[in-house]
């Protein structure tokens, strides 16, 4: 009897031993998670025309995808990302927000592939579901965490006869430009 | 407005000035976190050089040409004095009412000069 108790307990430690064993190949083999905090460019153009922007994903706590973004160049702040959806590597989201110019709300969807080591989401913008650009975000931190944001453009001071001014104006002369003469208060 | 004109081709030059009086460099700085633009060079200025400058391209008179907004397609020069400006808009000045500032108006003809093939 003390013989079979010591017999079948010795099969305990052997389970065990097997799920330790396992447990490493579990983990490499986990497909890493695009929840966080993201940043990164829409390429319009590349290094001509780039938009950042900044994305977190989470889950919420009923286990839904949600997301929100930052685009300060188009003045959003933690808009909220619809139709957020990952699966294994493949995130997608929606970015729906009202043109002024178009009158319209513009739907662009983003599709994006998060890569091997988790560590950047790349894909699609499709800018009102037509333009496609392509898109890079790298993780930041995790969902939470602060958010940089970009620094100030540089100002120049002008002489009194703006000659600085005139300057860049025909320097860039092969260019469409607009002039804004304005108060900063 | 500027955020809905994707064209590389575009450059804006923000002068940030003492139209009321008080402003400071300081609140130049502040200010440009409102057209973050990476095509937008911004300026300041504690002078109104540069708004006599562009008074008479805008038959102003004697008014200077703080809150305007111009226009220029591409091979216009600056040369001895301020070009005149292809469209311009502008806030509260003695000009033509239907040329007060309109976001979406003054983006069309960003446009339009965008298209224009360039003057000589």
């Amino acid at each position: 009897m003390e013989r079979a108790l010591t017999s079948g307990r010795t099969g305990l430690p052997a389970a065990l031993l097997l799920l330790l064993l396992a447990a490493p190949s579990i983990q490499a083999e986990e497909a890493p998670s695009a929840e966080g905090l993201w940043q990164g460019v829409i390429f319009y153009k590349r290094a001509e025309l780039e938009v950042d922007m900044t994305v977190e994903l989470a889950r919420t706590a009923k286990g839904e995808w949600a997301g929100t973004i930052d685009i300060p160049s188009q003045k959003l702040e933690y808009h909220p990302l619809e139709s957020v959806q990952v699966n294994g590597r493949d995130a997608s989201f929606v970015l729906s927000r009202f043109s002024q110019h178009a009158k319209a709300t513009i739907v662009s969807p983003f599709q994006g592939k998060l890569s091997e080591d988790g560590k950047t989401i790349q894909g699609e913008f499709i800018e009102g579901g037509k333009n496609r650009m392509p898109f890079l975000l790298e993780r930041k931190g995790p969902a939470g965490s602060e958010r940089a944001r970009p620094p100030a453009p540089p100002v120049q001071a002008l002489s009194a006869s703006g000659e600085e001014l005139k300057a860049a104006f025909n320097r860039d002369a092969g260019k469409t430009r607009l002039v804004l003469l304005l108060s900063p208060t | 407005m500027l955020d809905e004109i994707a064209d590389d081709r575009l450059r804006t030059y923000v002068v940030w000035g003492p139209m009321l009086g008080g402003e400071t460099e300081a609140d130049a700085r502040t200010a440009t976190v409102n057209l973050p633009d990476r095509r937008a060079l911004h300026f300041w200025t504690g002078a109104h050089g540069v708004a006599e400058a562009f008074r008479a391209p805008l038959g102003l008179g004697t008014e200077l040409a703080w809150d305007t907004f111009l226009v220029y397609p591409a091979g216009v020069r600056w040369g001895e004095t301020a070009p005149v400006p292809v469209y311009y808009m502008h806030v509260g000045k003695p000009l033509p009412a239907e040329r007060h500032f309109n976001g979406e108006k003054l983006a069309e003809q960003v446009r339009d000069a965008l298209n224009r093939k360039s003057s000589p």
